[in-house]
Order: structure tokens, then sequence, then C-alpha cells
């Protein structure tokens, strides 16, 4: 509790002081449907993390004698044509789905991160080859790129991880090298500049702490987009190959089989949907709560988050 | 800038642009592993010939290499295969190629077009009233649950939207519209109520956050002041200016649509240009994988300077640059 001072008579409470993160938990907290997607996006993780290990079944197992078993206490969530316990493909297709995705956007991350900082700091040439190439990657759909990479590539969880996040940079580099900019001449790298900071200095103690909280968000509205896209590719047929399980080829295959085996279809698009939802729920939140200006008029707030929109809508890259 | 200064520097930019995505396409496809001479794709005699007659089966290889010009230098073959798609002759495909990929395009085209434009068209006709009744009841339990109902829709992909319209219409209640297939108008229902779920989702955002925004307008007031009716002050005077604005996210809207037929096209087996492109990179058929990208691309690279010279149109104000 706040320190309470006496000075002459007069109780002075000591302001409290509060940590940015304590100050972005409280408002992250005030949003129910954040706080609820978080509670799933955790239990995804744990499930994908610990999945293989409970899993009843190995991924590859099959059992012809119950081939399109529906769901029973043996199979909960029945299984297909090849007799697979779809259970045990879930759970094994969240542990993929977590590698890839998230490896896929740290790796836009990172790319775009150290782009967009370069781009910022040196202008000039570099700036303008950069942004040209985030023009490029902005006109058209990054997953076109992906079909190519993974054709390139390969079809297990590696390839299609790099097919995912090479394309995914544009994003991230456009995002920091606008904040870099509204930085660059600022008074802050003025004064390290004047003490003889150089510019990789500047910019990994200066300019990243600063861009920071919006990459994260940036990287929260990533890891779902990433999601569909690799369950897109897997629609293709350009995904992970059988046995390996994913998301995109249960509901693939769903779509041929619904007519005689719909529960092939009821549990793994319904969890998809959920932690695409949930995750969804939870970078909303965490833009709330880590941009509090953008907090500040409610108006202003929704029309940014209608920008997520199009955001989504051309996160492109190619 | 004028409109023929501004039209050229467009134009010369979508040709780069498209000659990027042509050349990356061809190198990546070029150096990945495996070809598209596999038993799976030539027939079973191709491996018989390869031990019966070694000397036979490489001539025969050389023959094909030579009529695809894939024994050419990669420089040569990458500006070759560039100039060609941009001059739109772009020869046959390998899985078909008594066919030319041109026929092919003819017959497909149209069926993606006619999915990506009808899904945009029913997201403005269904989101741009659902947003003015969100702002016109902004605070109320219509608008939230409108709200929310447009998130949940945003974040499901079409194709899973799309595997749970053929569950619906198949399973449950079977017989009212078709789930599969393509050549009546009831065949094309369920596709494009697919991709279009998260295009009303957007549009109800956007022109509802518009729309909020405009009718705290000082002219909005003094419409209203001048004792026109309030209908009229909506329709005419905020709607008006809130769709201008609206323009602008259909562009990004249409790019993710024209993908979203790619997937949908699987889902209900319809033989667009989202199948040409899903079997043509299954089987490594590189003219056609190739092709159908580059339309695909030149569709929403073409959408997109539409709708910047119909902002232009819209909003005066607006400087082309």
């Amino acid at each position: 509790m706040a320190a309470i001072t006496a000075t002459a008579g007069v109780a002075v409470r000591a302001p409290r002081r509060h940590s940015q993160l304590s100050l972005a938990w409280r408002r992250y907290k005030r949003n129910r449907l954040a706080l609820a997607g978080a509670v799933v996006v955790f239990v995804y993780l744990v499930l994908g993390l610990i999945g293989p290990w409970v899993a009843p079944q190995n991924y590859a197992t099959t059992n012809f004698l119950y081939a399109n078993h529906p769901p029973s206490l043996r199979f909960p969530f029945g299984t297909d044509n090849l007799g697979h316990d779809m259970l045990s493909q879930v759970l094994w297709s969240m542990r993929n789905a977590i590698e890839v995705t998230f490896g896929a956007s740290l790796l836009s991350l990172v790319i775009g991160v150290v782009l967009g900082l370069w781009a910022g700091m040196r202008g000039g040439l570099a700036d303008m080859v950069i942004m040209r190439l985030v023009d490029f990657m902005f006109a058209i759909p990054g997953f076109f790129l992906s079909l190519f990479l993974v054709v390139a590539m390969g079809y297990t969880i590696l390839p299609v991880l790099l097919a995912i996040g090479i394309p995914g940079w544009a994003q991230y580099a456009r995002l920091v090298r606008g904040l870099v900019l509204g930085m660059r001449n600022g008074e802050m790298v003025e004064a390290a500049r004047a003490f003889g900071a150089s510019r990789a200095h500047i910019a990994r103690l200066y300019l990243l702490p600063n861009v920071a909280n919006s990459v994260f968000v940036a990287f929260a509205f990533g890891v779902p987009f990433d999601l569909i896209v690799m369950a897109g590719l897997s629609v293709v047929g350009l995904g992970l190959r059988p046995p390996l399980p994913s998301f995109g080829n249960m509901i693939a295959q769903a779509g041929t089989n619904v007519l005689g085996y719909p529960w092939l279809m009821y549990f793994p698009a319904a969890i998809f949907a959920v932690i695409l939802i949930s995750f969804l729920f939870v970078a909303d939140g965490l833009q709330e709560a880590l941009n509090p200006k953008a907090d500040e008029g409610g108006r202003i707030g929704r029309q940014r988050r209608g920008g997520r929109a199009r955001r989504l809508g051309s996160r492109g890259a190619f | 800038m004028g409109l023929v200064k501004y039209l050229t520097k467009r134009f010369f930019a979508i040709l780069v642009t498209i000659s990027l995505v042509l050349a990356v396409g061809y190198v990546l496809i070029y150096i990945s592993p495996g070809t598209f001479y596999s038993a799976a794709n030539m027939g079973q005699g191709l491996s018989q010939l390869q031990v019966s007659d070694p000397a036979l089966y490489t001539q025969y290889l050389n023959s094909l290499n030579s009529r695809y010009g894939l024994n050419q230098p990669l420089i040569e073959q990458v500006g070759k295969y560039v100039w060609h798609s941009l001059s739109f002759n772009f020869g046959t495909s390998f899985q078909n190629p008594s066919v030319p990929i041109v026929h092919q395009l003819a017959s497909a085209l149209p069926i993606s077009a006619i999915l990506a434009f009808g899904a945009i068209g029913l997201a403005v006709a269904l989101g741009v009233p659902l947003g003015v009744l969100a702002a016109l009841k902004r605070n109320t339990w219509l608008d939230s649950a409108l709200t929310s109902v447009s998130m949940v829709g945003q974040a499901i992909p079409a194709f899973v939207l799309a595997v749970l319209l053929v569950l619906v219409f198949g399973v449950w209640f079977p017989g009212i519209l078709p789930v599969s297939g393509w050549g009546n108008f009831g065949e094309a229902v369920l596709p494009i109520v697919a991709l279009s779920a998260g295009n009303v989702a957007v549009v109800t955002r956007y022109t509802r956050g518009s729309m909020v925004e405009a009718l705290r307008q000082d002219y909005v007031r003094t419409a209203e002041a001048k004792g026109i009716p309030y209908r009229r002050v909506v329709l005419r005077h905020a709607l008006r200016n809130s769709l201008v604005a609206l323009v602008t996210v259909i562009g990004p809207t249409f790019a993710f649509t024209v993908l979203s037929t790619v997937w949908v096209e699987q889902i209900f087996t319809i033989p667009g240009l989202g199948t040409l492109l899903a079997t043509a990179f299954q089987n490594k058929d590189v003219p056609m994988s190739i092709t159908s990208v580059y339309i695909l691309s030149l569709l929403i690279v073409g959408m997109n300077l539409v709708v910047d010279l119909l902002y232009r149109v819209m909003d005066p104000r607006v400087k082309l640059e």
C-alpha cells in the first residue's frame, strides 16, 4: 500500500510508482474477452507442449479395424479413414502448429525489425531499396511466395516454417521504420549522438526498446495470421505432408468426408476456430494495453482496430 | 500529377512487380528438387523404358527438355519466360500438353472472378447497412452484438467456414443448396457466402467506425439544424462521406478474397483458377503454376489501381502520387 507521510498535519499520499508492465496488465485485465482469450491460448500452448506425451497414440499409428469409427470412449474424437485416433491427431497438430507459427512469426519479426531499423537509421539508398522491397511485398499476397517456397524446400516442419516466415517481414519492417523515423531526429537520439554513440548502439539501446511494444503487438497479430496461412497451404496440398498431422490437413480432409463422417470436421475445425479467435482477442487486448494513447478515446481505439482488417487483408508479401 | 503521367507511372510499377513475381517464381521452381517426369505424371511406361532402354529414355527426356526450353541457361529461361508471360503467350502446361493454357484460363478465370467479385458485392450490400445500423445504435446491445459477431467473422478463415457450410447444407439440412460443383446459380451461393463472411465483417466494422466519426462532424449538426429530416442527414450527409473512406479498404480486402477463392474452390470442388493452381503446384507443373499465380496477382494489382482511381473520383481532395 502507499506510504502515508504526515507533513504539517496534512496527510499526503505519496504517489505509488507503477511499472509500465503493471499498468499495461491493469488495462489488459479490463478486457474480459482478452482475458478469456489468454486462458485459451495458455491451454493451447500447454497442450501443445505436453500433447505428444499425453496423446493416446502416435500420430502415425493406424488401426484399420477401427477406420472411420465415430466418437466413443476409446476414441473421443473418432477416427479417420486410416484409423488415426483424431484426438491424438489434434494434440500433435497443436505441437506442429505452435512450432511452425511461432517460429515463422519470429523469423518475420527478426528480419523485419533489423531491416526496419536499418532503413530508418541509415536513410538514403538503403532506405529506398528496402522500402521498394516492402512495397513489392505488400502489392501481392505473401501466400503466393509461400507456395513457391514450399515447392522449392519441401513439406516438413522446417521448410514450411521458412516458407511462411520469409514472406512476412515487410509488415514489421514498415512498422519499425515508421517509428524510427519519428525518433531519429528527437532529443534522445541527438543526446546519444552527442555522447559519441555509434549507430548500432543507438539502434540497440535507444530505438529498439521504444519500438518493442508495437512490434510485440504486431507479433501477436502475426501468429494467428500465420496459423491461417499454414492451414491454407495444407488446403491446397502444400502444407505438412501426411503422416505429419496439421489442422489444415484435417480440415481439408473433413471437407471431402463431411457427408459420411462429420465428426472428422467437428473437433478439428471447432478447435482451430476457437484457437484463432482467442489469439485475435489476445492481440486486440494487447494492442489496447500496450498503446495507451490509442485507448484514450474509445472511438480512436475502435478505428484503429478497424485497421486490423486491412492488415490481415494485405499483410501480403511477395 | 496529371492522370496520364500517373497511369504511366503505375503501369511501369505494375510491370516491375509482376516481372519480379514471375522471375522469383520461376527460379524457385527451377531450384526445387524433383521433376515433373515422374512415373506418377508420365505413366508407368516411362520407368519401364528407363530399365529396358536407357538410351531411348534419355533421348526422350532430352526431347521433352528441348521442347520446353529447359536445356537453356537459367537466365535465358527466366528472361524468356517473363517476356512470354507478359505478352500473354503462356504456351501449354505440362499436364495437358494438347490444350493451350489460355483456353484453360478462359474457362477458369471467369469462375474465380464471379466468386471474388460476388463476395465483395455481397459484403458491401450487407456490411454497409449493418455498419450504419451499428453506428446509429452505438453503445447498445445491438452495436456490441454486431461488433462481436463481425470480430468472429473476421477471425474465421473462409475455408473453415466453407467446411462448416458443407456440414450444415450437406448433413443437417440436405437438399436446400448444392454443396459442391459448379454450373448453375445455386452452386455459386455457398462459396460466395463463405468468401464474403469475413468481408462483411470488415465492411461493417469500417462503416461503423467512419459513420460514428461522420455523425459527430459539424456539417451533420448544421444539416440537422437546418431542419433536414434525420434519415436524409444520415444517408445523404454522413453516409456519403463515410463511403469514400470505405473504398480504401476494398483493395486489400479484395486481395485477401482472391486468395481465399483458392481455398474455397478446393472445399467446394469448383473448377476455377484456384483448382488449376493447386493441381499445378502439387504436380510441379511449372508453366501452369506460375501462370495461375501471375493471373491472380494481375487481378489483385489491377483492382488496387481501380480502387485508387475510384478514390480519386470520389474525393477530389485526394492527390494522386
